[in-house]
């Protein structure tokens, strides 16, 4: 479905922003795309959507070269920006009806469509004033009704909840469940939550390069262990030392009263905690809370993204 | 996959265009232009339609306004066309099915129909109009007429009055439209010094008589003493008879007294002649004296003017008080009610028809009088644009109207039928192509319909080349500010880049000094279709380089 070979892209003879990325998305999944800013996420899909050339390399999207006149291909293709933009003097209906036109939707067609797509992201009201004096929510939610407009085979979303309130974002993600069934979704976000929530396959890029691709399930083992998470009061230092002594573990202290411990995939949880309640009683600390975070992904991704920054030379793959 | 139907490269064109055109609409620079170049059109032509001048100069001037001033705002319109999705190119347009280049080419047609479309939506009208002021009309007799427009009304061989005398003028109470009559005085040329001059030649006569009177007297003085002196030498002679008899000394006296006689009988007849001499040139004195003396009446005569026709003073060359010299020209006096027009006839085919007597009809303002062709022209003239014109004179009377002197007036001459007649072949051909007729293409008219069109195509041109050009700096810029004033400077230096390209005639400063030639139709039609031809083709040129330009860098929102 989406083919990227060794594709590089270099601004202005400047900036690197992707350096030599390549994989191949089937359709029909969910793909979410982790990165910090400035990662290469926004060019990664504004080269999949041919709105700017990649400097070398390919990308292929249903089957067929992907390249800034290819109209046929972009007309599938559903795009929402990280910060939608549009032309402030339109309404959002304005601004429908002209993107049902290009997409060269009959008239019934594409007035039906917008009213129903208003009304789902909840700018039925709001439809008659100039986008211009729109929120930030406001636009992202107009941008999400535009890119569904052609009811497209593969929706490219960058950062769908930015700047939405608790329901609409529950709204937006209620919405992407949905589609995970009948399209292919590329999505990009800085809330791992959401991409936990929906995707079933992810790609990490950090400063250009591409870190991970694979599935959730493949990420999480990046972290060989489990973490477990105390909270304790009373003697904590005694408590510490009792851990090194009896479980010849290094135990970590983020915050004063907070230890973790790492353990791995082979190990009862249940019994180390066991232990660890005993040892408590024994040395004067008391446990107040307990908690198993079970490989979370934010650390799978912190632990990559650490680990390529102190790479040094390895970074550089030669292949 | 399901089956999709997508719009066609020209239907995602056209949706574009729309959009845009709907903008340009909305938009208060395009309104503001529109209106401002459709008011001072409209004002511009007016005023030249009260000064009755002719389609040429009215097209020359709003043409020439549009080519000098109104392609800034064209510039403007065109700087504008990229601002609205700046911010949002590849956000809200490219990323829903459209390319670079369906973008760029409507943006391109957009803001070219939207100047095009709003220059052509004055200037057509207004050439129509301005050319319907000279265009043929037919007449009731089914005759085709030839029109001609601004005309002046002049006096009918109007009169010259001259100074009879040189002098101060003592008063000059006429001014110009005073109607006067035969024999009226006119005005009133100071006499005392003249009559001083004739007294003094009266007494300049007297003395001249009695100076003849003199010499008459002299003349019989003359003629005594000459006579006395011939008595004296004949008894001088006489007193020598017998001289034999005297002594020596006697005969010796004698001789002397003789000789002396002789010496004064020569004397006298030597005065004689002088006095005989005098008489006539005393006469002569008599005469010059006399003659100055008539003289000195007639200019006391001639002091006063009088008009020696009835008529109206169109012209006061003086003032009271005034030293008028001798033969000066005073005033001018028009008959009453006679009058005439100069009317050009720029083809001479329609002049070769003209006959004197022909009917004419002199219109001024809504007031028609006929008249007849007095006479025709025997030279060419040359108008201010070296085209050469036959003339007519036609005369006419005012029927009483007053203030008809100076007045513009359009007259219409009755041509008479073409002698030639046609043959079979010739008459078939006429009839299918309508040519041979009078038709209204024939004309007095200051321009044609033709060299309209070619006129407002290189207004035109230049708008469409300004666009493109403009549309080209965006794309290769990226900033609107500098895209205008980079248009705006290099539209002003153009002049030197097309000499320095061999194109000399493209630069607008030539285009707009050449107008009146090309509306006038004195130019070479080759050679303007040959410019429009170029305009064309550097406006095709800053559109492809633009569209390469824009398709193959990215957009940079």
């Amino acid at each position: 479905m989406i083919i990227f070979e060794r594709v590089t892209k270099v601004y202005a003879q400047r900036q690197v922003a992707l350096a030599d990325i390549s994989f191949n998305l089937p359709a029909g999944s969910t793909i979410g795309l982790l990165g910090a800013n400035g990662s290469g996420k926004s060019t990664l899909l504004r080269i999949a959507l041919g709105l700017i050339s990649a400097t070398a390399g390919e990308v292929s999207i249903f089957g067929q070269r992907m390249h800034p006149g290819a109209r046929a291909i972009r007309q599938r293709i559903g795009f929402l920006s990280d910060s939608p933009a549009f032309p402030k003097d339109l309404t959002a209906i304005g601004y429908l009806n002209f993107v049902g036109r290009c997409f060269g939707l009959e008239h019934r067609e594409h007035q039906a469509r917008m009213g129903t797509l208003l009304r789902a992201v909840g700018l039925t009201e709001d439809a008659g004033r100039k986008i211009g004096t729109y929120s930030t929510g406001m636009r992202t939610r107009l941008g999400i009704a535009a890119s569904l407009m052609n009811d497209p085979d593969l929706l490219i979303w960058d950062e769908p909840t930015a700047g939405l309130d608790p329901i609409s974002r529950r709204q937006t993600l209620d919405l992407l469940e949905e589609f995970r069934q009948r399209k292919t979704v590329v999505l990009s976000s800085h809330i791992l939550g959401d991409i936990d929530r929906v995707c079933d396959r992810l790609l990490v890029l950090n400063q250009g390069q591409l870190l991970f691709d694979g599935s959730r399930a493949d990420l999480e083992n990046v972290l060989p262990k489990n973490i477990l998470e105390l909270r304790v009061t009373g003697a904590v230092d005694r408590f510490l030392s009792a851990i090194r002594e009896s479980l010849h573990r290094e135990p970590i202290v983020p915050d004063p009263g907070r230890i973790r411990l790492e353990l791995d995939v082979q190990e009862a949880a249940g019994e180390i905690v066991e232990r660890l309640l005993k040892l408590a009683r024994e040395n004067g600390a008391t446990v107040v809370a307990v908690n198993s975070t079970a490989r979370q992904l934010e650390d799978a991704y912190l632990k990559l993204i650490t680990e390529d920054e102190f790479c040094g030379f390895l970074r550089a793959k030669v292949s | 996959m399901p089956t999709r139907r997508l719009p066609s490269r020209w239907a995602s064109v056209l949706v574009l265009c729309r959009a845009d055109l709907a903008v340009v609409a909305g938009s208060w620079l395009c309104r503001g232009f529109l209106i401002a170049s459709a008011v001072l059109s409209l004002l511009t032509l007016k005023g030249m339609q009260a000064e009755q001048k002719v389609a040429s100069q009215m097209l020359e001037a709003i043409y020439s306004s549009y080519v000098v001033l109104w392609m800034h705002a064209v510039v403007f319109v065109a700087g504008a066309a990229l601002a609205r999705e700046q911010d949002c190119l590849n956000d809200a347009i490219l990323s829903r099915g459209i390319t670079r280049a369906e973008y760029l080419i409507a943006k391109l047609l957009s803001r070219s129909l939207a100047v095009l479309g709003m220059i052509g939506l004055v200037l057509i009208p207004a050439s129509f109009w301005a050319i319907r002021q000279d265009q043929l009309v037919r007449n009731e007799g089914g005759y085709v007429t030839s029109n001609a427009r601004n005309t002046i009304v002049e006096a009918w061989e109007p009169r010259k009055v001259f100074a009879g005398t040189d002098g101060n003028l003592l008063e000059m109470t006429l001014e110009v439209g005073d109607q006067v009559n035969t024999g009226d005085v006119l005005a009133q040329i100071d006499d005392r010094f003249l009559f001083d001059q004739l007294e003094t030649e009266r007494r300049a006569e007297e003395t001249a008589l009695s100076e003849v009177a003199n010499t008459q007297r002299r003349l019989e003085d003359a003629q005594r003493a000459v006579a006395q002196a011939e008595d004296a030498v004949t008894r001088a002679e006489r007193a020598l008879i017998g001289k034999d008899l005297l002594s020596k000394i006697e005969q010796a006296d004698r001789e002397t007294e003789l000789r002396s006689r002789k010496r004064d009988l020569k004397n006298a007849e030597n005065q004689y002649l002088i006095a005989q001499a005098a008489v006539p040139t005393a006469k002569r004195q008599v005469e010059n004296a006399q003659a100055r003396v008539r003289d000195a009446r007639q200019r006391l005569g001639r002091t006063t003017l009088t008009a020696p026709i009835s008529g109206y003073v169109t012209e006061v060359l003086v003032q009271a008080a005034q030293h008028v010299a001798l033969g000066a020209h005073l005033v001018t006096i028009a008959p009453l009610d006679e009058f005439q027009v100069t009317v050009p006839i720029y083809r001479f085919e329609e002049f070769k028809r003209l006959r004197k007597g022909l009917a004419a009809t002199i219109k001024i303002e809504d007031t028609e009088y006929t008249g007849t062709i007095d006479r025709l022209g025997a030279t060419a003239k040359e108008d201010r644009w070296g085209r050469k014109s036959n003339y007519v004179i036609v005369r006419f009377k005012g029927n009483g109207t007053l203030g008809l002197l100076g007045q513009n007036a359009d007259v219409r001459l009755v041509l008479p039928p073409l002698e030639a007649k046609p043959n079979r072949i010739t008459a078939l051909y006429n009839a299918l192509t309508g040519h041979g007729t009078d038709d209204l293409e024939s004309r007095s008219a200051s321009v044609t319909t033709g060299w309209m069109l070619i006129s407002l195509g290189k207004v035109l041109g230049n708008a469409l080349m300004l666009v493109t050009l403009t549309l080209l700096l965006l794309t290769l810029l990226r900033s609107q500010l500098m895209a205008i004033l980079a248009t705006i400077g290099l539209w002003h230096v153009s002049n030197l880049l097309f000499d320095f390209a061999g194109l000399p005639d493209l630069s607008y400063l030539e285009i707009v000094r050449t107008m009146d030639k090309v509306l006038a139709g004195v130019a070479q039609p080759a050679h303007e279709l040959a410019l429009l031809a170029w305009l064309a083709g550097f406006s095709l040129a800053f559109a492809g380089l633009a569209l390469a330009l824009f398709v193959f860098r990215d957009p940079s929102k």
